[in-house]
């Protein structure tokens, strides 16, 4: 398959005084074309920043300080803001996570799905308009003519969310970046929400970067995943080695956070302690702290990269075994 | 829809009795007399009386009050003391002037504000931002009847670019004549607006939907004018309407500044001629303006917002 999207090195700092703090630091990825990439971790890890880093839209002062993101032969790191505006919808859509603060109150439905080909592609009114009904059938919107002329406060969580997924398919990007998009919906929702993603992945042909916290999402819905903690990628793997031989300490302890909702009084794993301020992480690996392989070298140096034999690799000096029972901590 | 407006329009009754009290007892507060403002000052005492009978002033205050109400049900204004013609003729005439004058810096505030609160919201923070809040803050702190004397010294009596004052007899020479007195009015009123939207526009800018927005792929200027100020245009012109009253003020001043002959001006000279029922019947007449005012305004809003559209009228 071919490379459809490399982030390459990419830093992202927020300047804070004189300094910069990093948030995300030397993640590099490749997302290849009709494919699904997940990207999960706790809070704060930066995934969130990351994708957002790929269209360029960081929140407040936060700023790419190093690295790129080529896509389609553009590096988007360097990219001016008019060659962003013909990447963004066209060529890369996104679905936030908040489907209740993603779509403007005062606009109907229709005409915000509409309203991105009106920046792209040479459509008439008419056919602008034909397009926008058949992008809220392809989401599964019931009755599209209603829908399109409702506003935002009279639809459900759910058909908000498919809206906005409408919103992000109408050009055709050949990328979709999902920043949690199920987070804020209810769980059988959820998963309607996790199978139409996959269903329009196929369909269109489209590759998926997904932004979750949940390892079950990233089950149902990705090929390959990768882990990111404090701030850098700690292991990347094929989604069946990541369940199956997980062999950074951080996945392992994330895999075993997972409640198992089938089998009752199962206790749950928490993963003890708090993630690094990005501001003060320790000179050696961010997760020594909270790491059950912990060893004095950890605390020395940031471990480099190791690939893995079935692709992806880790960041660890001491990861578990390969094929492995999974070590209980 | 219809219903509701009904029923804030028979909600004016109580509104509009409640200042034909307040007025009424307000005008006999001011000393003086009015059949010494009408006599003159070589007056006998026996002449006074009897004007005084003939315009009913010898009653007790509780029957004459009684008996305007009964007067107005009948659609009978009264007969000005000093002019001596039907007070509803009278402020009929002088309506259209105060009008147009409302409506002029309505829209000069909104021309001054809506500019001014995307410069203070975009560039929030930053020097254009800071000085645009001194303007404001002295823009809200002036007077109007002494910006209003300002602005005639420079633009007036300096460079001879507007009249003094007066008011005009084509629409083109009205409103030519009515710049000065309608830019007046609306220095003190665009400051708040601008402020209202700096806020509200700074903070729809943060919000998600401007991140869908950009996602998108939409130039900075649609998301800007379509999306954020579609959204923080509408808490701005409800501070607007809120000031419609404090406008409406401001019009008295400057009507009598600029000479407008309108209901302002019309007001200030029958209060020195102590004339109850014009002093009367041009404050009810400004009652019903601000209340009218504010009616327009919340249907406006109800038109804007698709949120307030259904829940409201309900």
């Amino acid at each position: 398959m071919v490379d459809l999207l490399t982030v390459d090195h990419l830093g992202i700092g927020i300047p804070r005084g004189s300094n910069t703090v990093a948030l995300v630091e030397d993640v590099s990825f490749t997302v290849r074309a009709g494919e699904s990439y997940g990207i999960v971790g706790e809070s704060g890890c930066g995934k969130s920043t990351t994708i957002r880093a790929i269209i360029r839209l960081l929140t407040g002062k936060a700023r790419i300080t190093r690295g790129a993101v080529r896509f389609d032969g553009v590096d988007l790191a360097q990219a001016k803001e008019s060659a962003l505006q013909s990447i963004r919808g066209a060529g890369i859509g996104m679905v936030f996570q908040d489907p209740l603060t993603a779509l403007n109150p005062v606009l109907t439905v229709g005409r915000q799905i509409a309203e991105g080909l009106r920046y792209h592609g040479q459509l008439s009114a008419a056919d602008r308009h034909a397009r926008m009904l058949e992008a809220m059938r392809l989401v599964g919107l019931p009755d599209p003519a209603r829908i399109a002329a409702s506003y935002p406060h009279e639809l459900s969580g759910g058909q908000r969310q498919r809206a906005a997924i409408a919103i992000a398919l109408i050009a055709s990007p050949r990328l979709l970046l999902a920043d949690e998009p199920t987070t804020a919906l209810d769980v059988t929702i959820q998963a309607q929400i996790l199978r139409l993603l996959s269903d329009l992945r196929s369909r269109l042909g489209m590759a998926l970067v997904l932004v979750t916290h949940d390892l079950g999402v990233v089950a149902q819905t990705c090929d390959r995943v990768a882990v990111m903690y404090s701030g850098r990628i700690v292991e990347e793997a094929p989604i069946r080695r990541i369940f199956e031989n997980p062999r950074h300490p951080y996945t392992v302890a994330l895999l075993n956070s997972i409640p198992r909702g089938s089998r009752a009084g199962h206790p749950l794993h928490p993963i003890a302690g708090m993630p690094p301020d990005p501001a003060h992480r320790p000179s050696g690996c961010s997760f020594a702290a909270r790491c059950p392989n912990r060893q004095t070298d950890c605390e020395a140096v940031a471990p480099g990269w190791t690939p893995d034999a079935g692709g992806g690799g880790f960041a660890c000096f001491h990861p578990a075994r390969a094929h492995a029972e999974v070590p209980h901590g | 829809m219809l219903t509701y407006i009904v029923r804030r329009l028979l909600l004016m009754i109580p509104v509009a009795l409640g200042i034909t009290l307040a007025v009424f007892l307000l005008v006999r507060l001011i000393p003086g007399d009015p059949a010494r403002a009408i006599l003159g000052i070589h007056a006998t005492p026996v002449l006074m009386a009897a004007v005084r009978a003939r315009l009913g002033l010898d009653r007790g205050i509780g029957m004459q009050y009684l008996l305007y109400l009964r007067s107005l049900v009948q659609g009978d204004f009264g007969i000005s003391y000093y002019y001596g013609q039907p007070v509803a003729q009278l402020v009929l005439g002088r309506m259209v002037p105060t009008l147009v004058l409302l409506l002029y810096s309505t829209i000069i505030s909104l021309v001054i504000a809506i500019p001014a609160g995307i410069l203070a919201a975009t560039q929030q923070g930053r020097g254009a931002d800071h000085v645009l809040r001194v303007v404001a803050t002295a823009g809200l702190g002036l007077p109007s009847y002494w910006t209003g004397f300002i602005l005639i010294l420079l633009l007036s009596v300096t460079f001879h670019l507007f009249p003094i004052a007066g008011y005009g007899n084509t629409w083109g020479a009205r409103l030519y004549n009515l710049f000065l007195p309608a830019l007046t009015c609306a220095l003190n009123v665009a400051p708040l607006v601008m402020r209202a939207l700096r806020t509200s526009l700074g903070e729809a800018l943060g919000a998600g939907f401007i991140d869908t927005a950009r996602a998108k792929g939409l130039p900075a200027r649609a998301v800007l004018l379509s999306h954020a100020l579609r959204v923080a245009i509408l808490p701005a012109l409800h501070v607007l309407g809120l000031n419609i009253g404090f406008l409406v003020g401001n019009t008295v001043l400057v009507e009598n500044v600029f000479a407008v002959p309108g209901l302002g001006q019309l007001m200030i000279s029958s209060i020195g001629t102590r004339d109850y029922p014009t002093i009367q019947m041009v404050t009810l007449m400004f009652g019903i303006i601000v209340v009218l005012i504010y009616l327009i305004t919340d249907l406006g809003q109800i038109m804007l917002d698709p949120r307030v559209r259904r829940s409201e009228i309900g």
